[in-house]
Order: structure tokens, then sequence, then C-alpha cells
């Protein structure tokens, strides 16, 4: 396992613990978060709103990425996963793929393809 | 024989030709093409159906692939796919996860937003 390998595992099985300053912890100061059919959060700040709203606003209250294939090479590491998640007692699987650019450690680029509709209908059933 | 990578570099060029019949080489009989927001295509005459109707009216297509990692039997790249349709250009973020058996893309799956497609095409 590539040693960017092993900070997407952490950072996923943190991310199952629904800790904010854990996770806040894996980036890099200038990085970039972007779930590709919204707006990228760029810098800290902003990536502590986007999960702060998952966790707080949308009272996500379980996530568990499921991860099918994760490929890593240098500082870039690809998985494909199913993410399934709690939100205001609802539980959805939603099939993503994430990129990761990994610098010293710390994630400079999380980048998620996923279907947006998929997710929204999923919240409203 | 090529590698996988080298085999997905080389079907991400042959888009640009627009040639089905040419895409259709790369694939398995059984294979299965799923663009994730729309229903799998299992088997080849379900791919070609796709692939066709993908084609239809389209001048020009281009992959760019800004990330691709080949482990294994499996590819992944992170594209921007752009497409030009008549007076109608879109560009499409895309993540596709390519699985092999023997020199052939065995599965083909490609992540994006449904909506982004949608309106670019209606826009």
């Amino acid at each position: 396992m590539t040693t960017s390998e092993q900070v997407v595992n952490d950072f996923i099985a943190t991310f199952g613990k629904l800790d904010l300053e854990a996770l806040m912890s894996f980036f890099t100061e200038d990085a970039v978060y972007h779930n590709i059919p919204w707006p990228a959060a760029t810098g800290r700040n902003a990536i502590r709103k986007v999960l702060e709203g998952f966790f707080k606003d949308m009272s996500m209250t379980a996530a568990k990425f499921e991860v099918r294939y994760q490929l890593a090479s240098g500082n870039i590491v690809m998985n494909e996963r199913v993410d399934t998640l709690t939100i205001n007692g609802k539980k959805i699987s939603l099939p993503v793929t994430g990129v990761f650019e990994i610098e010293n450690g710390k994630i400079k680029a999380w980048r998620d393809y996923f279907d947006a509709a998929t997710f929204n209908e999923a919240m409203a059933a | 024989m090529a590698s996988n990578d080298q085999i997905v570099k080389d079907f991400n060029d042959a888009w640009a030709r627009l040639n089905v019949d040419e895409l259709m080489n790369y694939f398995t009989e059984d294979a299965v093409y799923h663009n994730i927001p729309m229903r799998p295509a299992v088997g080849t005459a379900s791919i070609r159906k796709v692939i066709t109707s993908l084609l239809k009216g389209v001048n020009a297509i281009r992959f760019e692939v800004h990330h691709q990692i080949s482990i294994g039997n499996v590819v992944m790249n992170e594209r921007t796919d752009y497409t030009e349709m008549g007076e109608k250009k879109m560009s499409l973020p895309v993540m596709g996860v390519f699985e092999f058996e023997n020199g052939k893309i065995k599965a083909w799956r490609d992540y994006f937003d449904m909506a982004t497609f949608s309106n670019a095409l209606a826009g």
C-alpha cells in the first residue's frame, strides 16, 4: 500500500466516526473539496462549512464508505465506492467515485463524482 | 499485448473518430457499460445501441484525461468529455472505471451528474 493510499484509508475510517475536528486534520490549508455536481469548497474554512452542513444541517448520523476498487499511483488515489449515509433518519446509498491528491501526507484535493439527482431523490423519498 | 492502461488511452482516442464498429472492438461479448445515472447496457448488442444513440447528431467528441491509474485488471480515470452537437458545445466532468479481461473491456462504469449533461444538451 502506498503512503497516499494509507491516508485515504484513514480518512475514510475517520469519516465513519463523523468527527469533524479529526477530519479537518487531514486537509492542507489550501485544500479543495469538490462534490462535482455542487460548487467547490476551497480552503479549510469552506471545507469545514460543507462538512458541518452534512453533520449538523442535514443531521447525518452515519456514514459508511464501502470501497469496491481503490487504485493509487504517486500522490493520486482513486476509488469507486458505495457511500451509505443516514441523513435525517433516512438511509441512502450513493454510487460514487473519488479522486484524492495527497501532499506531504495531507489531502490537497478531494473530488467526488456522483449523480446529484440520485442523492436528492433518495433524500426526498 | 498492449497494457490495459494503453488500451483505455486508445479507446478514449477512438471516440474522436465517432466510429461505432471501431469502438465495439474493445468490448467482450458479455461486457457491461453502465452510465451510472442511467440503466446499464448488458452485452454487445445493447452497448452498440447506447453508443449509436450517443453518437447521433454529434460532430465531435474528445475525452481529455486528467488522471489515469491502471493496476491489475482495473483502470480508473478522471476526465472531461467534450462533445459538439450542431452549435452546442458540452463539457462533462466524468470518472470512469474499466475492468479488463484478456485485453478487452468487460465492464465500463462512468460516474457523472446527469443534470449537468441534460442541461448542457438543452442549453
